[in-house]
């Protein structure tokens, strides 16, 4: 393993200057699932790894019905499906956190970390899109807030800046009549990477005929995973229907990228974006109707 | 604000109840410090980043991964290993159960499932079955189909008893005993069995399930120095120049080994010794060693080996076996590139497809398997006290890897010592040479303690695969059902050197034809040699192979005449009196068809065939059956010959020499059950000594399922004379006729008068007055029992026993993505005897799951000669949360030349599952893949739906 030094911060400033200082090559230690195997593997130069989890910001999780979930970017994975309430709320986000890894890497995993490593199938990603999460970052300059979607760009790379980190996640409360799902394709029946993910929100109308909006988000298809704009859009103030939910899958296919590589044909991939955005929906407007 | 330079820290943890302190690199992982400095080697580094579970602890009540918990995590925890679960010298319930419930094999997973398992236990003590597995999905478990693993930690939750488990009848597994008029006669008739037969737990089960086992990697001996090997980055280029000079003028650096250095032979392998120790004009395959750098630390020894440069002169490679037997194709060797050609013929086959009124004619192709062990490559050397160069490491005979290195270092044999460590099993894999001879020379030149550990990557990257090949396969059938006629050519990708290759390719052209009578048959065979990585024996090979072929087509002929595939196989099976293939006539019992009617009663095959197929909109299911034979031994006359000693001692105890290696099969506790049956021993009374070519005679390698058969009846063969001569003792000490003794739990006594009885260790005090010797040796010529084959027309006597076992298998298809779920799969194989039960049933279920991952994802997936799936991230091996419902079938109908009739079972369970699948997605959906592995993108683009 290649040298580097090591630092723990105990504030958001010591955290921010230290990032500052080091540029690039530094790089954020919190599950440590990640990184650690990163820099082994040497497909991460890093001269300063910073732990963050003395930072009492990214350590925090709550919920209440006004403000939503806050989720610190360092909160391991088990914490958050464990925590009876968000897992009765934000089931479409609980589909992909007991995703990731076995227990024994639930354990430590984080949800900022699944972020901040960018991959283009992280299973995470689309489902905090579709919930509307965004991501308060911490910098020279304070701090500032983006959607989920605008954070990464590309594969392992992301907007932050020098000096930035993220801080954690803010999930707004979700509507009423609304529901949310998040599936994957693999080939085995756990422990794979996606081949392709998605994940889908809706806000239903009261009598659930109709979609009041829709988001739809995509992973493993495109450098980044994509909010599939036009494929939520399609939905808006039409109704519940096979052929309605077919084009909005059509309209996700559309945009997808994918790539062919060892998991999966672009063409394949493709026809399972179609494949599983109807799921998904489908799965989404159950869990709509059942909270009414 | 602590930004730590020094690269230091006091690490301090509370590790199984004791205070900690160490100053140790915050930048290392947990696993490292347990085991380097703390020696606490029961948390394994298999995978090391991650994907395994081989190296799970408890930390604060939670499993986690020491490989990938840096050292500041651990840093204040209450940490608890598999070292700390144990309590005043009892064992863990756990543990317990582990041992009782046959959960593991070569045991090198076995401490990362009992901490995994504990920390689901601890939280959950009543766990549903699903629970079970997904808290287990992280851990890999290569050996046992996890089924009985699962079963442990049930019994661990006391929501199974080890009655339930262990019944001759579950509803998971069930021995049928066949017998004959033949059987009446057979010396053991009439006994009654107090060991065989009867379930023993493993002898090493201790330091398997407390993680005292010591593997190669868990060796460390004062002033060892480390060799990492330089390899070749290309697959097929000239040497034109190797500078090792800035390597060697690294401090820390001892010496840097090239083929300059080796005293000996620069060559080494199996039948054809084409292998270089070190590459010297040529490299022929990616990552072929070409230097070794030996140094103080493993570090410096990596950094070192960037130093070495190597000039290329880049050739062009051949990477397809097909491409490689063309006439202009890149020459691998300067031989050619066709290493070896298998042909045989029987009867005319012109005429047989003239009779035939249908013709099927398919091209299958099959991947490079790898074996998958969880234990990585690793060699230690070092002098002896008496002075001998001894290796330490996981091969799978300790007779070749003496043979090789003595030869590489230009020494007789007495000078080395090769001794098996606790193996991480093997597979097949192990039967070819890696760090070995390089540790050995790495010692021989520098007199010092020499280590090499493989990582992952660079175990999956070097080591063999198993040979992909391409077959192509026509039949021809008649409407009424016979088989007339079968025609194969079948091309096996040797790699860069010979190796097992020819072995392989031998018993593929032999068995391709499967365990049916066709009256005319032909077939040509060929290894070739390409710059892919090298291939080897492997579970079951020449066999899973082809008989994935052999299967898929009678499927395929059977619904091209209109017939059910169970009836059609049910016509076509060898029987007593049939011939084979090689035109050897099969005049014993022969168990195909009952494996058939045997798998049928459990699976009901006409019932479950005739359910509808669709489960959904979305999947189909169906039903799919194989039928498969396999040699257990070398066969064809190759000298096969096994030498072993058994001592009864002068305690009461004996002591069996052999000079196999367990590598997780099993088979020390077979011996061991073998000698207590014959001299009237318990089993805890029998030690083995075994895997040390100083003090066991050779007894060839643990390979093509021969350790039951082979070596089991030379440890039967040293017992008798033994077993004669306590018999003959106790007649004269009891003063009763030999007729009336029997032996038994330790001691000699009188059938008609319990009272007259004298223990075993008495007695055997009593050997030398008596004149006889306590030390016997047992011989087994096992290449007596086959005839060398015909050069000409392939035919002979191939092997004998003869394997017969049938599968049948229930998927779901997911019409929409291609996914199959493989439900249920009965397997019905002939053992012979059961002579351990719940082990055979082991071998059974964990055949399958190597035949899972073979037949569904298992793939090392070469691009231009490399192997991209180098780690449990991308090769894709079977979890806990993939294990179909499986029903074990043991057939015995006693084998007369077997150890009580046994013959074995490690090989055969894998060869039928890849065609049971494939025909059973056939039913489902209508589409056959003759591409292996059949992965859902492969299935879902044969549908048009």
């Amino acid at each position: 393993m290649q040298a580097f030094d090591y630092a723990s911060a105990r504030t958001v400033g010591e955290a921010v200057s230290l990032l500052t200082q080091h540029g690039e090559r530094a790089r954020i230690l919190a599950g440590g699932t990640d990184i650690i195997v990163q820099v082994r593997e040497g497909r991460r130069s890093v001269d300063l790894l910073l732990d963050i989890k003395e930072i009492p910001e990214v350590n925090q999780l709550s919920y209440d019905p006004i403000n939503g979930l806050r989720i610190g970017a360092a909160v391991p994975c088990y914490k958050i499906y464990e925590h009876a309430e968000i897992a009765a709320v934000y089931p479409g986000l609980i589909d992909a956190v007991s995703l990731i890894g076995g227990i024994q890497i639930q354990g430590r995993a984080t949800l900022g970390g699944n972020l901040c490593n960018a991959s283009p199938a992280a299973d995470t990603i689309p489902a905090l899109i579709v919930l509307r999460a965004t991501c308060l970052i911490a910098g020279p300059q304070g701090t500032r807030e983006v959607p989920v979607e605008q954070f990464c760009t590309g594969p392992g790379r992301t907007i932050l800046q020098r000096g930035e980190f993220l801080l954690s996640f803010r999930l707004p409360p979700p509507q009423k009549h609304s529901g949310a799902r998040y599936l994957r394709f693999i080939p085995r029946n756990e422990m794979d990477i996606a081949v392709v993910g998605v994940g889908a929100s809706v806000v239903l109308n009261e009598a659930h005929t109709r979609f009041v909006s829709a988001r739809i988000a995509l992973g493993a298809v495109a450098p980044t995973p994509l909010l599939a704009v036009e494929a939520g859009e399609i939905l808006a103030g039409k109704e519940i229907s096979e052929e309605n939910i077919q084009r909005a899958a059509e309209a996700a296919q559309a945009i997808a990228r994918p790539i062919s590589d060892m998991r999966g044909t672009a063409e394949y991939r493709r026809h399972l974006v179609g494949i599983l955005t109807r799921r998904t929906l489908q799965g989404a407007i159950q869990r709509a109707k059942k909270e009414a | 604000m602590d930004l730590n330079q020094s690269h230091t820290m006091l690490f301090q943890a509370v590790i199984n109840d004791k205070s900690v302190q160490l100053e140790v690199d915050p930048r290392r992982t947990l696993l490292d410090i347990l085991r380097e400095d703390l020696d606490l080697t029961g948390a394994k580094k298999a995978c090391d980043i991650g994907t395994c579970g081989s190296c799970t602890v408890i930390m604060n009540g939670k499993g986690i991964l020491a490989c990938i918990t840096p050292a500041e995590r651990a840093h204040g925890k209450n940490i608890q290993t598999i070292e700390g679960i144990s309590q005043n010298g009892k064992l863990h319930p756990l543990q317990e159960a582990f041992i009782k419930g046959h959960g593991f094999q070569c045991g090198i997973c076995t401490p990362g499932f009992i901490m995994a398992a504990k920390a689901l236990l601890d939280k959950n003590p009543n766990p549903t079955d699903q629970q079970i597995k997904t808290a287990l999905k992280t851990n890999i478990c290569r050996c046992t189909g996890y089924q009985q693993l699962i079963e442990s930690v049930k019994l661990a939750a006391g929501q199974l008893k080890e009655e339930d488990i262990k019944a001759r009848e579950t509803d998971k597994f069930r021995i049928v005993r066949y017998t004959d008029e033949e059987d009446q006669h057979l010396p053991w008739a009439q006994r009654e069995f107090k060991i065989i037969g009867k379930p023993q737990p493993r002898i090493e089960s201790e330091s398997r399930v407390t993680g005292k086992a010591k593997y190669t990697a868990d060796y460390k001996i004062p002033g060892m120095i480390w060799g990492v090997t330089v390899r070749s980055t290309h697959t097929h280029a000239r040497i034109l120049n190797i500078d090792t000079s800035s390597a060697e003028q690294m401090a820390g650096v001892y010496r840097v080994l090239t083929w300059r250095d080796v005293p000996g032979e620069n060559a080494y392998g199996k039948k054809i010794r084409d292998q270089q120790v070190f590459a010297r004009d040529k490299v022929r395959y990616y990552g072929e060693p070409i230097a070794l750098v030996v140094a103080e630390t493993k570090k410096i020894a990596e950094e070192a080996a960037r130093l070495v440069k190597i000039d290329y002169e880049i050739l062009p490679g051949v990477y397809d076996p097909e491409e490689a037997m063309k006439p202009d194709a890149p020459q691998v060797h300067e031989k050619g590139n066709i290493l070896s050609h298998y042909h045989l013929e029987k009867g005319d086959i012109a005429k047989g497809f003239a009779e035939a009124e249908v013709i099927i004619e398919r091209k299958y192709t099959t991947q490079p398997q790898d074996h998958s062990p969880l234990e990585s490559e690793a060699a230690l050397a070092y002098y002896g006290e008496d002075g001998k160069l001894t290796v330490i490491s996981p091969g799978q005979s300790v007779f070749f890897d003496r043979l090789n290195i003595i030869r590489a270092l230009g020494v007789p044999k007495e000078d080395v010592r090769c001794i098996q460590a606790a193996i991480g099993a093997a597979y097949g894999k192990r039967e070819a040479v890696y760090a070995q001879i390089h540790a050995a020379l790495a010692t021989f030149l520098t007199g010092k303690p020499v280590k090499i550990e493989y990582s992952r990557e660079e175990t999956m990257l070097v080591t063999t695969k198993r040979t992909q090949l391409r077959t192509y396969l026509k039949t021809g059938v008649k409407k009424t059902g016979e088989i007339v006629a079968l025609e194969a050519r079948i091309i096996g990708d040797a790699g860069a050197y010979a190796s097992w290759s020819l072995n392989i390719m031998r018993k593929a052209g032999v068995l391709v034809s499967g365990p049916y009578e066709i009256p005319h048959v032909k077939v040509d065979s060929y290894a070739v040699y390409t710059n892919n990585p090298i291939t080897c024996a492997t579970r079951g090979f020449g066999a899973a192979e082809t008989e994935f072929c052999t299967e898929s087509h009678v499927d395929e002929m059977a619904h091209a005449i209109g017939m059910d595939p169970m009836e059609f196989r049910l016509k076509n099976v060898l029987r007593r009196g049939s011939k084979t293939s090689t035109d050897f006539q099969l005049d014993f019992y022969v168990p195909a068809t009952d494996t058939i009617l045997e798998a049928d009663k459990s699976f009901h095959w006409r019932e479950k065939r005739s359910q509808t197929k669709v489960v959904s909109d979305d999947v189909r299911r169906g039903v799919g059956m194989a039928t498969i034979w396999y040699g257990i031994g070398f066969g064809s006359g190759i000298e096969d010959t096994t030498d072993v000693i058994v001592e009864l001692n002068e305690d009461g105890t004996a002591t069996v020499y052999v000079g196999t290696v367990d590598y997780g099969n099993g088979s020390n506790t077979t011996f061991a059950m073998l000698t207590a049956e014959m001299l009237g021993l318990s089993l805890d009374k029998i030690n083995i000594v075994n895997g040390d070519s100083d003090r066991t005679k050779n007894c060839g390698s643990t390979v093509a399922t021969k350790q039951t058969y082979t070596t089991g009846n030379a440890v039967v063969a040293a017992c008798i004379p033994l077993r004669k001569d306590i018999f003959y003792i106790a007649s004269k000490l009891l003063n009763i006729p030999e007729e009336e003794v029997d032996i038994g739990f330790n001691e000699a006594y009188s059938m008609k008068d319990p009272d007259k009885k004298i223990p075993i260790a008495s007695l055997a005090k009593q050997f030398r007055q008596f004149g006889k010797p306590r030390r016997r040796e047992g011989l087994f010529h096992h290449q007596k029992l086959t005839t060398p084959l015909d050069p000409k027309t392939g035919t002979g006597k191939a092997w004998f026993p003869i394997a017969f076992g049938t599968q049948m298998a229930e998927v779901e298809v997911n019409v929409k993505t291609g996914k199959v779920k493989v439900h249920k799969i009965v397997a019905a194989h002939h053992v012979g005897r059961a002579l351990n039960p719940q082990s055979v049933r082991g071998q059974i279920v964990g055949g399958i799951s190597f035949g899972w991952g073979f037949a569904l994802c298992e793939d090392a997936n070469y691009q231009n000669g490399i192997p991209q799936n180098l780690n449990y991230d991308k090769y894709k091996l079977m979890r806990s949360t993939d294990y179909p419902d499986i029903e074990v079938i043991a057939l015995e109908k006693d084998e007369k030349s077997g150890p009580f009739g046994a013959i074995g079972i490690g090989e055969p369970p894998t060869i039928p599952v890849a065609p049971a699948i494939a025909n059973a997605i056939y039913d489902a959906i209508g589409v056959r893949v003759y591409d292996l592995p059949i992965t859902p993108e492969k299935v879902r683009s044969l549908l048009t739906l």
